[in-house]
């Protein structure tokens, strides 16, 4: 059966947002950025008209205001931009009950065997019509008959074009998806572009053409992945329950400065593993297995990333801040570090517990249920361990972001 | 064998190449769940007479009671004392202090009457 899937994808969806909140930014050329206050800020989003200048996302804001000196800068408001993500998917729900939201700004929809897929470009405009009135935000649709058609045809096509619809027909590949270039083919990286062109693959046409022996034998599985993106087959489904499912939970964070001292470290540390706990309460599974990662600095990138396997399936902060510090004191060689990254692995569900006759349950239940209610009602920075209040401890100034950004 | 990225209907191939904000996520789920519906209560004939009681004697003395009550697949709760009963529509009417509500008998779960667990 012939499948219609859209990839829909929210123009610079940040600074549209913020230009629907401040009708003064509308004609002028904004973007979100990470902290105005610091000029070596990251640019979240820009505008369509800040990108004439020749902005772009994730360059350095003292960049962006050399290019374009009337640039209107604004912090991020991230859980703003969650909210109106949410009610978009929402709209896409009256339309098919398969949405798979991709990131904050992408969504999967899926319309085959829905009357929507008789005129899907009808459908498709209908449905930029529809976001544009209800949340002002401009939305440019790639359609195609699996995911990956679907997602190059907004990527490579539809961004490029006026009205911002473009189908990638299978039997029209060789004219549309072929002739771009190989880096321009989702899942090529950096690298792998420079493995490509070393065994003279330059364009999409050309990987697709080439034999999918040699592909396999040189890069596996992702050899025979990037071949079948490259001939537009993807039998993966429109996935909704996507999310649902958890494996891990993790947190990560860069440090404002770099670490030297270990007491310091092991602050921050703590907070992370209280958070982790936290989620992996809230989400009713425990974790057997924790994860620790330790990034250095620019001058001394030394790192390591190390797991170990616990007694008994946890998500007591207490429990995992111990692995944690297990696992640092054996594996930190004393340079500075910049970043730290925490997992739970291997969860399961909360539901029921494995006694264990030769360990006591470890895990404070009563404590952890109280803690989670405070921080609920009042909020991440309601309660926390004292060893946050020094000046290593990060947990104030986290409880004010969202993916490291300003709420 | 362990699914990987190749594997027909999985997902793994978009799965492993996404970024997606807890945040977003948990607030995703949260909408997600909004949207689960349930089913109208059944309620068994001598449940049904003991609630008939209750409504009977709010309408008779005005004394309030707390309703459950399903309605387009959510359940939600009522105080006030009932001002009517209408065997024609079968519905009856609750009126507090600041508001009034219609509702179909069938879409009672429970009913009780403030204190009378206790006695």
């Amino acid at each position: 059966m012939k499948r219609t899937v859209f990839l829909i994808d929210m123009q610079s969806f940040y600074a549209a947002v913020e230009k629907v909140y401040d009708a003064r930014l509308t004609d002028l050329p904004v973007v979100v950025a990470g902290d105005p206050e610091r000029r070596s800020g990251v640019i979240l989003a820009a505008c369509p008209i800040a990108k004439t200048y020749g902005v772009q996302t994730a360059e350095a804001l003292w960049e962006a205001e050399g290019k374009c000196p009337p640039l209107q800068i604004v912090r991020p408001r991230m859980q703003l931009y969650v909210d109106i993500s949410t009610q978009i998917n929402e709209l896409f729900l009256t339309y098919t009950d398969q949405v798979e939201p991709f990131s904050v700004d992408e969504s999967f929809i899926e319309l085959t065997g829905t009357p929507h897929e008789t005129d899907p470009e009808e459908t498709a405009k209908k449905l930029q019509e529809e976001i544009y009135r209800q949340f002002g935000i401009v939305a440019r649709i790639g359609i195609g008959e699996t995911k990956i058609l679907a997602k190059s045809a907004c990527d490579l096509l539809a961004k490029k074009r006026p009205g911002g619809i473009f189908t990638l027909h299978k039997d029209r590949l060789e004219h549309d998806f072929w002739p771009f270039p190989i880096k321009k083919l989702f899942g090529i990286g950096r690298k792998m572009e420079k493995h490509m062109h070393s065994a003279g693959i330059r364009t999409i046409g050309g990987l697709a053409n080439t034999p999918l022996k040699r592909l396999q034998k040189r890069w596996g599985i992702n050899g025979e992945l990037l071949w079948q993106y490259a001939n537009g087959i993807d039998p993966s489904p429109v996935t909704p329950n996507t999310h649902q499912e958890k494996k891990s939970v993790g947190h990560g964070m860069t440090l404002p400065k770099d670490y030297t001292k270990q007491a310091d470290i092991l602050v921050v540390v703590r907070e992370l593993a209280e958070e982790v706990a936290r989620r992996t309460r809230s989400e009713r599974l425990l974790g057997r297995q924790i994860s620790l990662g330790v990034r250095g600095t620019y001058d001394t990138p030394d790192g390591f990333s190390r797991q170990i396997a616990l007694h008994m399936p946890t998500n007591d902060g207490r429990v995992i801040y111990r692995a944690a510090r297990t696992l640092f004191e054996r594996h930190w060689n004393g340079t500075p570090v910049r970043s730290l990254s925490l997992a739970l692995d291997k969860v399961e569900p909360d539901a029921f517990r494995q006694l264990n006759l030769f360990d006591e349950l470890e895990d404070q239940p009563a404590l952890n249920r109280t803690l989670d209610t405070l921080k609920e009602r009042y909020g991440a920075d309601a309660i926390m361990y004292a060893s946050s209040l020094t000046d290593a401890g990060q947990a104030l100034e986290r409880a004010k972001k969202i993916g490291g950004h300003y709420k | 064998m362990k699914p990987n990225k190749l594997t027909p209907n999985t997902n793994l191939r978009w799965e492993s190449s996404r970024m997606i904000l807890p945040e977003w996520r948990q607030k995703w789920l949260e909408r997600q769940a909004e949207h689960v519906k349930e089913a109208p209560p059944m309620l068994d004939e001598q449940l049904f007479a003991e609630y008939g009681e209750h409504l009977q004697q709010s309408l008779a003395t005005g004394n309030p009671v707390e309703i459950t009550y399903w309605d387009s697949g959510h359940f939600y709760t009522f105080s006030g004392a009932v001002t009517a009963i209408t065997k024609q529509q079968k519905t009856i009417r609750l009126a507090s202090a600041n508001d009034r509500l219609d509702i179909p008998l069938e879409h009672i779960k429970a009913v009780t009457r403030p204190g009378s667990s206790e006695v």
